[in-house]
């Protein structure tokens, strides 16, 4: 009898217990309101005129980020006419993002990250051959640092600085000729910059190790110019082998040790990585792109604009970890 | 003759009176039982106690180990009449319906033939000296102070050939957009291992935390394009001799959570570095002097901390090869990643 009246209460105290811990489910109408499904897109458009297709995958998706590599190394193969044991893309001690003054962080951003496949419709055989791939982001803002080695792809680079950091570097006679064309330190000189044949002066995004004027370029002033500042389209003024009035126009890549990525504090569009067997034009809306066999790295126009004196003396790295190599150790 | 009765009536009665003291005392033992049994029900009814960590954390069982012998798993196999399934519901950004067919995805052993033969080439996954598992670690073991941490690990890197237990796998993609089809993808991965990958668990101020190791080795990932029936494959891009090795968080140190917030989409977190050193240089940099334990603690981060290495030898395409490509000693100081809607 006791038995029987034990397990009636266990019974009843077990089966509260189970009503106690019973999980309700969510209701459709509750369930109806979660939203954040929605953050892969897939599109697919073509190139008719160069055979082929192209599948994009984006993800809708913030990424902030501080990261640091010893090595970022993309297609290291022996190619003729470039340095044994070269590569298409070689930075080391890479880092994105960089940590401040106060010991912030200040994170790498990305807005919407895509991969990318390019098709190849071989009119020929009718085979469909994956011809390159691509990861990019949307927008991209924020320091990317590192020793740039080699760099294959499309990195122009705006200069923008004062006539007074040209001066600087120029002798007495190079001093009269840019007083005749009516800079002062006050003017504000602009010019373009992309990887570079140091020797030649010729663009040369192929394992560039170079960044500069190219070859028939010219200074050209926006603010605070004189009357004669038109001199400066003239010949004597242009880029020829990597030279304006005996001025240096091309530097080592190793010198941008910090590129701040970004326009005006707002995330730049068309950074990516790519990787294909031939050269493809590949889209961001009405811009196109045309990376070159092997691994490729574009930063669009815009996205980095660095000042004579960076041009001239480099760009100091930025902090990227507490315990910084580049800081003492500290 | 009296004297024996009267001794076996007092011996009687000896024995009832034990027998009935074994009856009350037994009653007696029941009644308390029951009642015990009955408090403790009401306890727990009331008021279920959890374990403390510091408890949790002193349990250290043998866990549990999966190995899969003779195993197969074949899905969507398109290529000898079977069926697929679908990923619907996505969209393109113009708003056109997509669907991602699935076929030829597969898990098998050698001689599968890229999922074409995979039933009759099983696989044996993990073995019973070296299985997978599942555990209760203590949480001191693994950098998390007084915890209990859940583990679940693939099995341990070991020297010498375990080509018997490294599976084939592969997946092919076909791309329907608003009714028309498109090329397919196929992947195939040969000889896959995962060993020495492991997601570990515990719990955080109120929400789960976690670390994770991923290794990849292959001898071989291949990447090719078909026409949307899967004919007319073109040149496969061939990745030889991969090696991945993932790891995000640090313990507690820098742990990784996964979270939804109120309008459903989802934030995954690896812990930031910021404000784990108490005295900052002017340049922002770690001033506590080599003694001091948050100066050791990243000292030990930067140098043994979670790293992330990326290695594959060659890329052959068509017979051209575009050499090697590494990625050395990664390290997340600190990842947040937002989902939002695209439309």
């Amino acid at each position: 009898m006791l038995n029987i009246f034990s397990k009636l209460v266990f019974f009843l105290l077990i089966f509260s217990s189970m009503t106690n811990a019973q999980l309700v489910p969510i209701d459709e109408r509750e369930l109806s309101n979660a939203i954040g499904q929605a953050f892969i897109n897939i599109d697919h458009s073509s190139d008719v005129n160069n055979s082929l297709d192209f599948t994009k995958i984006t993800f809708g998706l913030d990424i902030k980020t501080s990261l640091n590599a010893d090595l970022l190394e993309l297609g290291k193969y022996d190619v003729a006419g470039k340095a044994a044991g070269s590569a298409d893309i070689k930075i080391t001690d890479f880092a994105l993002g960089h940590i401040d003054e106060s010991g912030s962080i200040v994170p790498f951003e990305i807005a919407d990250p895509f991969i990318e496949l390019a098709f190849d419709n071989d009119s020929v055989t009718g085979k469909q051959n994956l011809a390159g791939v691509r990861v990019g982001f949307g927008g991209a803002l924020g320091k990317l640092s590192g020793n740039i080695e080699y760099l294959t792809g499309n990195i122009d680079i705006g200069i923008r600085g004062f006539g007074k950091s040209i001066y600087d570097k120029a002798n007495t006679g190079q001093d009269f000729l840019l007083w005749v064309a009516g800079v002062s330190d006050n003017s504000v000189l602009t010019a373009g910059a992309e990887l570079v044949n140091k020797n030649t002066g010729v663009s040369d995004p192929y394992r560039a190790q170079y960044v500069g004027m190219v070859n028939g370029q010219n200074l050209s002033c926006d603010q605070n110019c004189g009357l004669f500042s038109g001199l400066l389209d003239l010949d004597f003024a242009s880029s020829q082998g990597c030279s304006v009035l005996g001025i240096d126009t091309c530097f080592p890549l190793t010198n941008f040790k910090s590129l701040d990525i970004g326009n005006n504090g707002q995330k730049s569009e068309g950074l990516f990585v790519s990787f294909q067997t031939k050269d493809i034009a590949w889209k961001d809306g009405s811009n196109s792109t045309t990376a070159s066999r092997g691994a490729f790295i574009n930063i669009p126009n815009g996205g980095i604009t660095v000042n004579f004196d960076q041009a001239f003396n480099g760009i100091p790295r930025s902090r990227t970890r507490y315990l910084d190599p580049y800081f003492g150790g500290r | 003759m009296e004297y024996l009765e009267a001794e076996r009536d007092i011996l009687i009665r000896i024995l009832e009176v034990a027998s009935m003291k074994i009856f009350f005392q037994k009653l007696k033992a029941r009644l308390i039982g029951t009642w015990f049994l009955i408090l403790c029900s009401n306890f727990s009814y009331s008021d279920l106690e959890a374990l403390t960590d510091t408890h949790l954390s002193d349990i250290d069982g043998a866990g549990i180990g999966i190995v899969l012998e003779d195993f197969v798993f074949n899905a969507g196999e398109t290529v000898n009449g079977g069926g697929t399934f679908e990923i619907n519901g996505l969209k393109t950004s113009g708003g056109d319906d997509v669907t991602i067919g699935i076929s030829q995805f597969y898990i098998a052993g050698p001689g599968s033939v890229q999922g074409a033969d995979a039933t009759d080439h099983p696989v044996n996954i993990g073995r019973l000296v070296n299985p997978f598992n599942l555990e209760l670690r203590d949480g001191n073991d693994v950098g998390v102070t007084d915890k209990a941490v859940f583990e679940f690990s693939a099995p341990t890197k070991i020297k010498g050939s375990r080509l018997s237990e490294r599976p084939n796998t592969g997946i092919r993609f076909d791309l329907d957009i608003a009714g028309t089809r498109y090329q397919s993808l196929e992947n195939h991965i040969k000889s896959l291992s995962i060993d020495g990958s492991y997601a570990r668990l515990w719990g955080g101020n109120g929400h789960v935390e976690g670390e994770f190791a991923l290794n990849i080795n292959t001898p071989e990932i291949q990447f090719f394009a078909c026409d949307s029936l899967g004919n007319n494959c073109g040149d496969t891009v061939n990745f030889r001799d991969v090696n991945i090795e993932l790891q995000l968080g640090f313990g507690e140190y820098q742990s990784v959570t996964f979270e939804v917030d109120d309008t459903g989409n989802f934030i995954f977190e690896v812990g930031t570095l910021e404000g784990k050193c108490s005295s900052l240089n002017d340049t922002g940099g770690c001033n506590s002097g080599v003694a001091a334990q948050d100066y050791k603690d990243l000292a030990k981060y930067y140098q043994s901390g979670p790293q992330s290495n990326v290695y594959v030898d060659k890329v052959i395409v068509g017979g051209q090869d575009f050499g090697s490509t590494t990625v050395s000693n990664l390290q997340i100081q600190y990842l947040e990643v937002k989902s939002h809607d695209l439309q």
